[in-house]
């Protein structure tokens, strides 16, 4: 019995390094969750997007096969710290101190502002137009519950303003602190958008997978988010800005990934770049 | 239906039990019980509830492992060998060795030896010399616990037939399985048994359609398929309805009448006075008394055992 | 009904049945082989555990304890997580092999008790008569107590399979391309966006699925209670 288990133990971890080696050093392992269009999701049984193409450039530069694996969110800054199932990570991730003391970031390639997502009938939450822009401050949503993708920014920002106090050393404002306002977290965003109406009242994440929810369902819409200024003059977008990280010290895969994002950033005569070509194409705006 | 296969003369020792204790936890059942049976002798052991009667028979074929002390099977040993029965095994001992170390007189060893014995004293680790001398006295002596059970057959309180099994596959199981007969051989051996009882028909059976004292009896022939040398009745009429105990008891009768050995644990008065050569009288982990059953039932001498039987009787 | 058409959608695109098709195999595959990893490794450790309490046996038995404690102690998720990112956190280490492994020792646990409930059922006075007539403790075991225990065990067994064919359904949080995975990828992206209806297409399959394995057992229950009353 005892031997019967450890021939088996040896058997397996005999597997585990085989495929150990026999990948190594071979293919990029680039981990994600395709749950975030444009930059990445399923079409089919593929997963494609802007960060697939990104990284398919960089795997071109360098002659190596780039592997997309799915993931939950929330793993892929661990997985790319320990660097020992997955290269790099290209999830639409938002550069945070936090995060950047765990991997190593590109350049920022695509700047990002937090939307929230709502059903087109709700008079509940005040919305504000400023330079013909419809927008949402913060304090409209006190009270409301808030549905956030579990790790993403907009549950970073959201914990931020609930749970930090006025005067805090972490960058936010606190400005919903001790308003009764909820926060529900949820495997992806679609997942949050279904229980618009029913368990949330409305989701707060990025512009551009908001904006291909909205596209993709009816009875929803979305509005950037602004923090109030002392002014409505001042009022401000909450930005954010995008990159791909690799495991800390791995310069030759990040020095190629700077150069594909510096080239594709390049506009072209028209004043638009290969990046955001490539958002339009994946939110079925080209053509 | 004789004890005849094995070619024991009648009077020979069958079992004999040598100061046997069993202790469960702290509750001491058996406290120093010694007897011998002797081939063809029928033997019913009476007594209070609680009085270890069960533990003893249960003892004899070592489905209980005794504490202390030897059960023997004619001249071999069926449990560890004691260590206090033997004196070279004693005088391999640390304990001995020490004792022995202090003594002055010349009749030292004697005195340890019987010390040793009556105080009790063996530790659990008694050195390597002790260990190899115990050994060579199992070595020597020591039968196969398995073998042993082959030649005892067991006849349960709740039957224990083997409910997964028609009453042919209960018969048959054991012989073939050790190899004793052939399916063929042993099927043969259990139709006969099976007609002797008049069962024959219910062959193909499970046990659950069976009344209980059918049940027993096939039970009975289970064990006497494995033509043992003697027989251990634990109480074989103790869950039976009071219509089905004649039918059982009729059928140890025959078998006793055939000169099988045997041992019955039983509160059948009547049949144990009818049947017995000898019974014992146990009492707290003792037997408190014995004899024939003329002497006992008649006029005991032991307070407990006319106690005892004025209730029963 | 928009939901019931979307239903119909569904089932009618090439493009989501292949998606489902895919996740179904790894649930089925996963879920065999767990399930069989988990009966062998169940079995085994129940064999152990009933042993008789002796010298050399401590240790097996002290890890036998060990191993069922921990594993039904600790949640499933957090078990697979463990597994995947730390103990088989190789580059390249197939994912069906990790689900495998990870259900088919968290079942092995379960399947464990069950099997030992089962082998405590059945009553000491059977053994007694096996060993009374001079069978060793293999064959009394084997011959004896284990097809009665089996006559037990079979409903509780069935319910640890269910239970670990819908526990697979967690195999998406590392990512696989499971039944589940697939209602999420269908639901997203590029595709119906929408959860409603893969989920409770994904559910449908599950249900088939057990629904299946139930007959199976019932038809192995019946069998093995024939025996009772020829």
């Amino acid at each position: 019995m005892k031997k019967l288990l450890s021939l088996a133990m040896v058997v397996v971890l005999l597997c585990g390094c085989v495929f150990a080696f026999s990948s190594c050093g071979k293919d990029i392992i680039v981990h994600t969750n395709a749950f975030f269009a444009p930059f990445e999701y399923y079409d089919g049984t593929e997963i494609v997007g802007v960060d697939v193409e990104i990284m398919n450039k960089v795997g071109e530069k360098l002659d190596r096969k780039v592997v997309f694996e799915n993931t939950e969110f929330s793993a892929i800054i661990d997985n790319v710290e320990g660097g020992k199932v997955c290269d790099a990570g290209a999830a639409g991730i938002t550069i945070t101190d936090e995060r950047k003391e765990k991997v190593d970031f590109s350049i920022p390639y695509y700047t990002s502002v937090q939307y929230v997502i709502l059903a087109t009938d709700d008079a509940s939450i005040t919305t504000k137009t400023k330079d013909g822009v419809e927008y949402i401050v913060w304090e409209a949503l006190a009270g409301k519950a808030i549905g956030v993708q579990t790790d993403t920014t907009g549950w970073i920002y959201t914990d931020g303003e609930i749970n930090a106090t006025v005067d805090n050393d972490y960058g936010y404002d606190g400005v919903l602190y001790g308003t009764d306002t909820e926060l529900k977290n949820f495997d992806n965003a679609q997942l949050a958008a279904d229980a618009i109406g029913k368990s949330v009242d409305v989701v707060i994440i990025d512009e551009l997978p908001a904006e291909f929810i909205v596209s993709k369902n009816s009875g929803l819409k979305c509005l950037p988010l602004y923090y109030s200024g002392e002014t409505d003059a001042d009022d401000a977008p909450v930005e954010e800005q995008y990159a791909i990280c690799v495991t800390k010290g791995n310069t030759e895969l990040l020095d190629a990934i700077n150069e594909v994002l510096t080239e594709m950033m390049q506009e072209d005569a028209d004043g638009v770049s290969e990046i955001e070509k490539l958002v339009m194409k994946h939110m079925g705006m080209s053509e | 239906m004789t004890n005849g296969d094995n070619g024991n003369e009648t009077g020979a020792r069958s079992v004999y039990i040598k100061d046997v204790h069993k202790s469960f936890g702290s509750l001491h059942v058996l406290q120093g019980v010694s007897t011998t049976i002797h081939n063809g002798e029928k033997v019913a052991v009476i007594g209070p509830s609680g009085s270890g009667k069960s533990t003893l028979l249960r003892c004899m074929n070592l489905l209980e492992e005794p504490t202390g002390g030897e059960v023997w099977l004619d001249d071999r040993l069926l449990t560890r060998p004691d260590p206090y029965f033997y004196p070279e095994v004693l005088r391999a001992s640390k304990t001995y060795a020490s004792m022995m170390a202090q003594a002055t007189a010349a009749t030292a060893d004697e005195q340890i030896l019987q010390r040793i014995r009556v105080e009790k004293l063996l530790r659990r680790h008694e050195g390597r010399g002790f260990r190899t001398a115990l050994a060579a006295v199992e070595q020597k002596n020591r039968l196969d616990i398995n073998h042993a059970r082959q030649r005892m057959g067991m006849v349960f309180q709740h039957f224990n037939l083997f409910n997964n099994m028609t009453v042919l596959q209960n018969l048959t199981l054991a012989p073939v399985q050790l190899k004793l007969k052939t399916k063929e051989q042993a099927e043969q051996r259990a139709m006969e048994l099976l007609e002797r009882i008049g069962l024959a028909d219910k062959k193909d059976k499970y046990p659950s359609t069976l009344s209980g004292g059918q049940k027993q009896r096939i039970a009975i022939v289970r064990a006497l398929a494995m033509n043992p040398e003697i027989m251990l009745f634990d109480e074989p009429t103790s869950a039976l309805d009071p219509e089905m105990v004649g039918e059982v008891l009729d059928l140890i009768k025959q078998l006793a009448n055939e000169g099988m050995t045997m041992v019955i644990v039983t509160h059948e008065m009547g049949f144990a006075r009818e049947v017995a050569d000898r019974v014992l009288f146990m009492d707290g982990g003792n037997i408190a008394e014995e004899g024939t059953p003329a002497e006992l039932f008649s006029s005991p001498k032991n307070a407990r055992t006319q106690e005892f039987l004025s209730k029963v009787l | 009904m928009k939901f019931f058409s979307q239903i119909v959608e569904l089932f009618s695109t090439e493009k989501y049945m292949d998606i489902i098709w895919e996740g179904l195999q790894t649930t089925l595959i996963i879920s065999v082989l767990a399930a069989l990893l988990g009966l062998l490794l169940g079995t085994l450790v129940a064999l152990v555990t009933i042993s008789p309490q002796s010298g050399w046996m401590m240790v097996p038995k002290a890890i036998c304890k060990a191993y069922v404690t921990i594993v039904r102690g600790t949640p499933m998720a957090l078990q697979l997580f463990i597994m995947a990112y730390v103990v088989f956190a190789f580059r390249g280490f197939p994912e069906e092999l990790t689900a495998t492994l990870a259900f088919g020792i968290n079942s092995g646990a379960y399947v464990a008790e069950n099997i030992r409930g089962g082998i405590l059922s059945v009553d000491i006075g059977q053994t007694e008569a096996g060993r009374a007539l001079g069978l060793t403790r293999k064959i009394t075991l084997s011959r004896i107590v284990i097809p009665q225990a089996i006559k037990n065990v079979i409903p509780s067994i069935g319910n640890e399979l269910i239970a670990l064919i819908k526990e697979t359904s967690i195999v998406s949080m590392i990512g696989m391309f499971d039944l589940t995975m697939a209602a999420k990828i269908i639901g997203s992206g590029n595709n119906m966006a929408s959860y409603i209806v893969p989920m409770t297409v994904v559910a449908l399959f599950y249900l088939a699925i057990v629904y299946l394995l139930t007959f199976g057992i019932k038809l192995i229950e019946r069998r093995l209670r024939a025996g009772d009353k020829r």
